[in-house]
């Protein structure tokens, strides 16, 4: 018997670096795909950094291919791929081509800001979820539990740019609680006070707006179907009290679907975050993205396409580890068919 | 002293009163069998001790807890209650245990609960577990004995006054049940308990307890010293379930009445004939009008034929001898020869050493007509041999030959051929059905026409009128008939049945059984019956093969079960299984 817990633990190191490693191996590819997209995006890189620096003057074709030399541009792609993932892993991911900053200082900048953003919207979408899952399972009124299934079906059927506009106008243009974004520039100082109000809207609208009815239903089933379950009677036979009863043996075991899709979902809120970033004005990456992509500056896009990759990554990482400890009984490996 | 007491307990659920004026009485130091079948409202009275109702369910009377009623108490003096003064083991200990958490974290969440200082490690000790291994260990991680002991040691943890063991044993081995048995009995003796021993199987009530009460229709019917009640049955209810629980072979029965056949809501016309209206027609052209079909007719060995070629009670039919067909061999249907079969993985995993031998040189022979119950303890390879022998699972090594050919040689479309061929009947029938099908959709899935499907489920003893019912609405053994009626449906020639009346109360297994001896005898059907329970196994079978770690350690007639010498493990097992069958001359 103790041979086989060791064998369990043994299992769970090994397939938590199992997960790690193919991890690192989608985070590979992505960068082989987001290096392909850099070189085959139209225009000169050179070209395009000496009229960057010198104001919008065409430069002339000497300068540029001298440029290009001492850029290496004209090594075969294998080689630039070496040179870029080296600098990537030094945290340096090049220049930007319209502002001639390295690119690292742009994502120091807007980096936190999003992190921030979607770690607020991922706490409101847990813990609101966790709430009203739990109430519309254990409520024995019939009323408010299909006025929390309706308003759930409502708020699962909107996009999250919607969401993100209705909030504006309630909050912000009709009752004029919260302001609508402009949140100071990325190099001014910012206070808490200042901080908050601006931070409910679009965490708020990202929160809402991206699977909440899904994580809440999940939370509702997940935990409902418990509600009769052998071990919740045991644990009432055996005198615990309710919260025990509820968050150890009803919302433990019963949050198990609602944690596997939390994982997933993650990356779609990264994605969100473009759309209400560039709703808010908020100075993440979202919007520093789209920003990129209109101007086409390439490596600032590139970076960052490859950074909401990693995010995208570790997160889903982080639900398989958060399933595996809710439920031992998840192996974090494909079953073995017979 | 009387540790609990119910006086004129009713229980109603909405629409209908389940417990209508129950008394009894439970001392301390001694077990009581509360025995009755399913929906006879035993389960609802244990769980009313603990106040475990429903919504809607409503208990009127009073159930003292020495002098205290405990329907008058508030919820928070019940809570101090439960677990402390009355423990309760549920019938299945794995689904009762939180899979999410540790043994040790069950036991130290009660005590804590209950503000006691108390030592849950002694709690497992004391029911034969090692501590040490089992503390850290989750629900999952343990045998079925082992969950059932953890279960008993949480119940119990605290000392109670009162043990409710709920069919506590009912999903165990005959091993493992009497050590679970006992252990409850003797901690009942040591530390002066009150148990209540709700139960279906009137043959442990005889061998663990010491008073037994006969419920049914929520009242008792009959109470009184276990050797008492069982042995000179006053009630007719109580001879009915004695009956059915003695599990004589058929060829024992001869002249008794057949209270199986007798008792059944919806007797089985022994052909694929439809019912008439009015009543039911038999092959002899025999017309019963209460739709009762005749004693003599059915369930009595060399029954009516297909087609009533024999006349009814004419000794002799096909089938041969009605000890499970024995007496005269049939074509053979399917062999296994050699089988190894390997669980645990390939490949990589395989080579670390993470594998279990499931069967390891397994073989054997089915006939027609023929029934062979595999019987074993849990972990044995019985449900690893179904696998096998439905074609589903490959063994690793040795054939598997169906009508003489190997089944893992033919091309896979023969062998699905073959898969159709065989009739699978489960032990969980609701399990097995789409949970959106009628009763219709779920046979006629397996190939059935309309007209099909009425003349299976009258096969079954069903009345056709259920076809559109849901599954879910029937009772255990309705579900089981409608599987078998499936299983049918495909003509197959061996059926495969595992466990299918583990579960079912002894009145609804002695009725499927009788059926399946009948499937048997009048269509010449192979059956390959698994089951843990020696009992049962003899009842339907001629034959028995009995696995033990994979391997057939014995494989005999029925009949010369108790005569022969047999393998350790089969003598273990006939020793642990108990009985309600008089020593035959």
């Amino acid at each position: 018997m103790v041979l086989v817990l060791v064998r369990v633990s043994h299992a769970l190191a090994r397939s938590v670096l199992r997960r790690a490693g193919a991890a690192v191996a989608v985070v590979v590819a992505l960068s082989a795909l987001c290096f392909a997209l850099l070189d085959a995006a139209p225009g000169d890189p050179a070209a395009d950094i000496l009229e960057a620096r010198s104001g919008g003057r065409p430069p002339s074709a000497a300068a540029v291919a001298e440029l290009r030399r001492s850029m290496g541009l004209d090594d075969p792609p294998p080689t630039r791929y070496g040179r870029w993932v080296g600098g990537v892993l030094h945290g340096d991911f090049g220049t930007s081509y319209k502002t001639g900053r390295p690119v690292s200082e742009v994502l120091a900048d807007t980096v936190p800001w999003t992190l921030l953003l979607t770690g607020a919207a991922v706490l409101i979408s847990v813990f609101g979820a966790v709430a009203v899952g739990l109430a519309a399972a254990l409520t024995r009124r019939a009323w408010l539990r299909r006025g929390i299934e309706t308003a759930l079906f409502v708020v699962g059927g909107m996009p999250g740019f919607v969401v993100a506009l209705l909030l504006l106008w309630i909050f912000s243009a009709w009752l004029g609680w919260l302001p609508s974004g402009g949140l100071s520039g990325p190099d001014q100082a910012v206070t808490l006070g200042v901080l908050l109000p601006h931070l409910v809207l679009p965490a708020l609208a990202l929160a809402f707006g991206h699977h909440f009815g899904a994580y809440a239903r999940l939370v509702e089933t997940g935990v409902g179907r418990l509600r009769t379950a052998p071990h919740v009677d045991n644990a009432r036979a055996r005198g615990l009290p309710g919260r025990v009863v509820v968050a150890r043996h009803l919302l433990r075991p019963g949050l198990v679907p609602f944690a596997a899709r939390l994982g997933v979902g993650v990356g779609g809120l990264v994605a969100g975050a473009y759309a209400t970033e560039l709703i808010f004005s908020w100075p993440g990456i979202g919007r520093q993205a789209i920003l990129a992509a209109q101007s086409q500056d390439y490596p600032v896009l590139t970076a960052i396409v490859l950074l909401t990759g990693v995010i995208v990554v570790v997160a889903n990482l982080l639900g398989d580890l958060a399933v595996a400890w809710l439920d031992p009984r998840v192996k974090l490996e494909p079953a073995h068919a017979h | 002293m009387n540790a609990l007491t119910f006086r004129s307990l009713t229980i109603d659920v909405p629409g209908r009163r389940v417990v209508d004026g129950l008394d009894l009485t439970v001392p301390r130091g001694r077990v009581v069998a509360l025995v009755g079948p399913s929906g006879s409202g035993k389960s609802l009275t244990a769980r009313s001790v603990v106040g475990l109702h429903r919504e809607g369910v409503r208990v009127g009377g009073s159930i003292l807890l020495g002098e205290t009623d405990l329907l008058s108490l508030s919820p928070r003096e019940l809570r101090a209650v439960r677990g402390s003064r009355v423990g309760y083991a549920f019938q299945d200990a794995l689904a009762s245990l939180n899979p999410t958490i540790t043994i040790g974290h069950h036991l130290t969440e009660t005590l804590h609960a209950h503000g006691s200082a108390g030592d849950g490690r002694e709690a497992l000790w004391r029911c034969g577990l090692d501590a040490d291994v089992v503390w850290g260990a989750r629900p999952f991680e343990l045998s079925g004995g082992q969950a059932q002991r953890a279960a008993l040691a949480l119940a119990t943890v605290l000392g109670p006054d009162v043990l409710i063991a709920d069919e506590v044993t009912t999903a165990l081995d005959p091993v493992t049940q009497a050590e679970v048995l006992d252990a409850v009995r003797a901690q009942a003796l040591d530390e002066e308990r009150a148990v209540l021993l709700i139960t279906h199987d009137l043959a442990v009530a005889a061998r663990w307890a010491d008073e037994v009460a006969v419920i049914t229709d929520g009242r008792i019917v009959e109470h009184g010293p276990s050797g008492t009640v069982l042995a000179e049955p006053q009630h007719p209810f109580t001879r009915e379930l004695v009956a059915a629980a003695r599990l004589d072979p058929p060829a024992r029965v001869r002249g008794e009445p057949q209270v199986a056949v007798e008792m059944s809501p919806h007797p089985a016309p022994s052909a694929r004939v439809p019912a008439e209206p009015g009543g039911l027609v038999e092959p002899g052209g025999l017309v019963k009008p209460g739709g009762l079909v005749e004693p003599g007719g059915l369930g009595e060995p060399g029954g009516p034929g297909p087609g009533g070629l024999v006349g009814p009670g004419e000794p002799g039919g096909p089938g041969g001898s009605g000890l499970g067909g024995s007496g005269e061999p049939g074509a053979l249907v399917m062999s296994l020869r050699g089988v190894r079969r390997v669980l645990g993985g390939s490949g990589r995993v395989a080579r670390r050493g993470r594998t279990t031998v499931a069967l390891d040189g397994v073989g054997f022979d089915v006939r027609e007509g023929e029934a062979v119950a595999v019987v074993g303890r849990s972990g044995s390879g019985k449900s690893t041999l179904v696998g096998v022998l439905a074609a589903l699972d490959r063994p690793q090594d040795g054939q598997v030959l169906a009508g003489g050919r190997d089944v893992w040689s033919l091309p896979d479309r023969d062998r699905r051929a073959l898969r159709r061929r065989t009739g699978l009947v489960f032990q969980d029938a609701l399990a097995s059905f789409d949970p959106r099908h009628t009763v219709h959709q779920v046979i006629a899935e397996a190939g059935a026409t309309r007209a099909d499907v009425a003349a299976l489920l009258t096969r079954v003893g069903l009345d056709p009128e259920l076809a559109e019912r849901r599954p879910r609405t029937l009772s255990g053994g309705e579900r089981q008939r409608v599987a078998l009626a499936r299983a049918l449906a495909s003509r197959p020639r061996v059926l495969l049945a595992d466990e299918p009346t583990t579960g079912l109360d002894v009145i609804t297994q002695e009725r499927v059984l009788a059926l399946l001896d009948e499937l048997r005898r009048d269509e010449g059907l192979a059956i390959v019956f698994v089951t843990h329970d020696l009992r049962v196994a003899r009842r339907v079978a001629g034959r028995v093969v009995v696995l033990a770690g994979g391997r057939v350690v014995d494989d005999l007639p029925a009949a010369d079960l108790e005569s022969t010498r047999t393998a350790a493990e089969t003598a273990a097992l006939l020793a642990s299984t108990p009985t309600l069958r008089q020593p035959t001359a």
